[in-house]
């Protein structure tokens, strides 16, 4: 007969397991889908979807390889969390090929190739995300118009995904027509063309993208984890705080720090992302460098740099200083 | 009546400080005692069994050399080895290994009494008037403290630490006397039957623990999930005018251990060397704080020897778990073998499956053999369902860990160099400071068997640093002799050189000496030939 050394079973305390604790971030995804869904494009459930089988898939094929019992790998579900993730960040009009790229890329070079759960260094989802802006980046950066959509059949969308080549011209689709950029992109044209831009033009234009409205909802279903215990506030308050200061104090675009906030993926990653304990520094004070230094770079990123949104190289960078952060702390907890 | 009577009046009469807050730490489901508690009828005396078993063993799990022989007849109380005590009137039958209470189901050499039948009852306390009982308490602490090594007392609380090593390693004085009423762990209820059925022995032994040690206050802890016990006591306390205050604790694993308890009363955080785990240099024993922590059962035990001069030989010893039928507290006399316990309580387990522990659900572990028997460490004995493993799944890096671990280590970082076997970063990291709570396993999403890991990491730790120390006592030794032979040689090599100085000089001497004896007799002899 088994004897335990600590009898964890007689000690009744309800305590979340991995598996709990990922269906929680799932649970909490949900608003923000939906509402991406309804403003942005539906899509994103297609492409959700399909990562979340493929990765499933990819998971299993990578412990089938490695040698690793597939069940219990692919359990914990941390990595449909991912695949969710990553559906969420690229485009929904992404042609399926090239998701599943990105999703191959995730769940072997983010993740397998370090030994799985809890090995990996940078967040899976991004690596893939990274991946797919590289290689691709013409469709990376093409979203669709979110009033314009309205004008064709979900079938008609569905069928320009499935194609090999969505600029291929004899799909027919006038894609300026129908296409255009984020605010974030359309903003950076603009200045990139020495326009000033008007305030209240700028503002209608985040809200009326939906965007805002996503981030609400996104930072909604965070705010239940934070509730649940799930997530700490140190990460997406430490994110936001320093994104909202960078643009308060620095940005040249006329768009209040107050919207800035609610564009682009900023929730979801301060939220969803970020927070991803396997590759976030692992006390909370690394946790508030680790944060802040997302939420600077990202601002950073989104204001200098060569693409319009940039969180997911924030994170990978942030990442890659991790190790740095978790040993200055432990020195600096030990001399104390 | 000693003279800081008066200042300690005023003492008792302040109101008790609010407690402070320790870090980390688990609130646990008490319902389970609150079912041992109202079921029993107060604590109930075991009978005593034909045959005890007393483990030949001191707190560090050395093995001591018995002081009887076989066929001897020994009187309750009388003294069978160093420390150790005969718990019942009886005849010695054997001298031979058998199993103790051990994790790992060992054996150890006992000491094996065929009990007589006419031992005399257990009478209960008596409990005298006030005035009666502060004379008894004067009379006691007048005399020198080594009295109390017939009591062998040691503490109650699960750890069996020798109460009077713990007052005497005090040596610059103790300030602060805690006494723990708090329970370590949810299932165990001994101290708080004992506080529902016999709260004024506990309150005089209290008083004379204050009186022994002198102390400059005395806090009681009791936590907030026990107020009727908390009454009990206090209104004692008030009648015999004990000089301590009780100060309500909440109700947070593990406020019952001795590091947190010293935490939230005097809000001091000792890295607390643990005396299994004297690796880390820097740390401190809270007797060098002048901080003396004692269970209340010890104080109860106090009180029998001051009242009718008994050693402690039987505690108090919850029966629980989810499959125990009679939950219940039994006042059990040391060396009761625990399948005795069982039986006598209607208890015994009626199928092969369960469990029986003994100790908490976290501090405690599975019993190999029911043999075994009871000892001042057994606060309780449970019956559990059969155990389903989970396995341990990848650790996620939550941190959850770190948020409840009392003395604020980093598991998951301990772990991960628990398991390579790094023993300096473990040191590093303060692995000794670890209490061995369980509170980390409890909460980690990934099942992962922390505490187990610190607990062979820390004994490895300790098994090496004795043979570091070994290994440089004779590195020491080797280097005394090579100094005392190169200090003999060179001794040896200045008497020489003296002695031959010395003839030399003498030499020298005798010439010139020689010289001028010819020098005067030729002076002489010029001299006389001028004459
Ligand atoms: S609680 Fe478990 S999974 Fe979380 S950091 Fe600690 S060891 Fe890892
Ligand atoms: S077992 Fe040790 S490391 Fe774990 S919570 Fe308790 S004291 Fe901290």
């Amino acid at each position: 007969m088994l004897k335990p050394i600590l009898d964890t079973q007689a000690v009744s305390l309800k305590t979340l397991n991995t598996q709990h604790i990922m269906l929680w971030v799932l649970a909490a995804l949900l608003p923000g889908v939906f509402v991406y869904a309804w403003f942005i494009s539906p899509l994103v459930f297609f492409n959700i979807a399909l990562a979340a089988v493929l990765a499933v898939v990819f998971e299993a094929l990578a412990l089938y390889w490695r040698g690793q019992a597939i069940h219990g790998g692919v359990q914990d579900g941390s990595i449909v969390v991912a695949a969710v993730l990553l559906a969420l960040a690229v485009p929904p009009l992404l042609p399926f090929w090239q998701l599943a790229v990105g999703v191959f890329i995730m769940v072997m070079l983010g993740k397998q190739v370090y030994g799985g759960l809890g090995n990996n260094p940078f967040n899976p989802a991004m690596v893939g995300y990274a991946a797919l802006l590289v290689s691709f980046p013409q469709t990376m950066t093409l979203w669709s118009a979110p009033d314009l959509l309205n004008q064709l059949t979900l079938g008609h969308l569905l069928n320009a995904k499935l194609s090999l080549d969505l600029l291929n011209p004899n799909l027919l689709i006038d894609w300026d027509g129908i296409t255009r950029a984020t605010p974030l992109e359309h903003l950076r044209t603009l200045k990139m063309q020495g326009l000033s831009v008007d305030q209240n033009l700028a503002q209608q234009q985040f809200i009326s993208s939906g965007w805002v409205w996503t981030n609400l909802a996104f930072l909604l279903g965070g705010l239940l984890l934070l509730y649940r215990r799930i997530i700490q506030w140190h990460i997406p308050a430490s994110v936001i705080l320093s994104f909202a200061l960078c643009s308060l104090l620095f940005s040249a675009q006329n768009v209040p720090w107050y919207l800035s906030v609610f564009s682009g993926a900023l929730m979801l990653g301060a939220f969803f992302i970020a927070t991803d304990p396997v590759t976030a520094a692992s006390s909370n004070r690394g946790r508030l460098v680790f944060g802040a230094g997302i939420g600077a770079l990202c601002f950073i990123i989104r204001e200098f740099g060569g693409y319009p949104e940039g969180f997911a190289f924030a994170v990978l960078l942030m990442n890659l200083c991790v190790p740095l952060i978790d040993h200055i702390d432990m020195h600096w907890g030990t001399s104390a | 009546m000693r003279v800081r009577n008066a200042w300690r009046k005023q003492f008792s009469a302040e109101k008790p400080r609010a407690p402070f807050s320790f870090h980390g730490g688990l609130k646990l489901d008490t319902s389970k005692r609150a079912l041992t508690r109202f079921n029993s009828t107060g604590i109930k005396e075991l009978p005593l069994p034909a045959k005890l078993v007393v483990p030949l063993i001191d707190y560090h799990k050395n093995n001591i050399e018995p002081l009887v022989n076989i066929q001897q007849t020994v009187s309750r109380g009388q003294i069978i080895a160093p420390g150790i005590i005969s718990p019942a009137y009886g005849t010695v039958s054997v001298i031979e290994p058998c199993e103790f209470i051990h994790p790992g189901g060992l054996s150890v050499n006992s000491v094996v009494i065929d009990t007589h039948a006419n031992n005399s009852e257990n009478p209960p306390v008596s409990i005298p008037s006030a005035k009666a009982a502060q004379a008894m308490i004067n009379s006691f602490a007048e005399q020198p403290i080594e009295t109390l090594e017939q009591a062998a007392l040691v503490g109650l609380g699960g750890a069996g630490f020798p109460t009077l090593h713990k007052i005497k390693s005090a040596n610059n004085g103790i300030h602060t006397l805690i006494i723990n009423a708090a329970e370590c762990e949810p299932e165990i209820a001994c101290d708080e039957a004992l506080m529902l059925a016999e709260p004024e022995a506990i309150a005089l032994g209290i008083e004379t623990l204050v009186q022994l040690t002198q102390c400059q206050q005395c806090i009681i802890a009791i936590e907030d999930s026990k107020p009727l016990a908390q009454q009990q006591l206090s209104e004692a306390i008030n009648t015999f005018d004990v000089n301590a205050a009780i100060m309500t604790i909440p109700t947070r694993y593990p406020t019952g251990a001795e590091t947190t308890l010293i935490e939230v009363v005097t809000g001091k955080r000792l890295a607390y060397r643990n005396a299994n785990s004297p690796t880390t240099k820097s740390q401190t024993t809270p007797s060098e704080h002048g901080i003396v922590c004692i269970n209340i059962g010890t104080a109860h035990a106090l009180w029998q020897m001051v009242e009718r001069n008994q050693a402690l030989d039987s505690r108090v010893v919850s029966l629980g778990g989810s499959n125990m039928r009679n939950p219940c507290n039994v006042r059990v006399r040391f060396g009761t073998p625990v399948n005795f316990v069982l039986s006598a309580t209607d208890n015994t387990p009626d199928n092969a499956h369960t469990r029986i522990r003994a100790g908490g659900p976290l501090s405690g572990f599975d019993l190999h053999s029911l043999n075994a028997p009871i000892t001042a460490n057994t606060n309780c004995i449970l019956a559990e369902a059969a155990f389903i493993e989970t396995p341990a799944q990848p650790c996620i890096r939550c941190g959850q860990c770190a948020d409840v671990c009392p003395v604020k280590l980093l598991p998951q970082q301990l772990h991960w160099y628990a398991q390579s076997e790094d023993h300096d970063k473990c040191a590093q990291l303060n692995l000794a400071a670890c209490i061995e709570c369980g509170c980390c396993d409890l909460v980690c999403p990934a099942s992962i068997k922390l505490t187990e890991t610190f607990r062979y990491a820390k004994s490895t730790a300790r098994f090496l640093s004795e043979q570091n120390q070994k290994a440089d006592e004779a590195e020491q030794r080797f280097k005394n002799r090579e100094e005392r032979l190169k200090q003999r040689e060179a001794d040896r090599k200045a008497a020489i050189e003296k002695r031959k100085q010395a003839v030399k000089s003498q030499d020298k001497k005798t010439n010139t000496d020689r010289i001028k004896a010819a020098l005067e007799r030729a002076r002489t002899k010029q001299k006389s030939s001028k004459d």
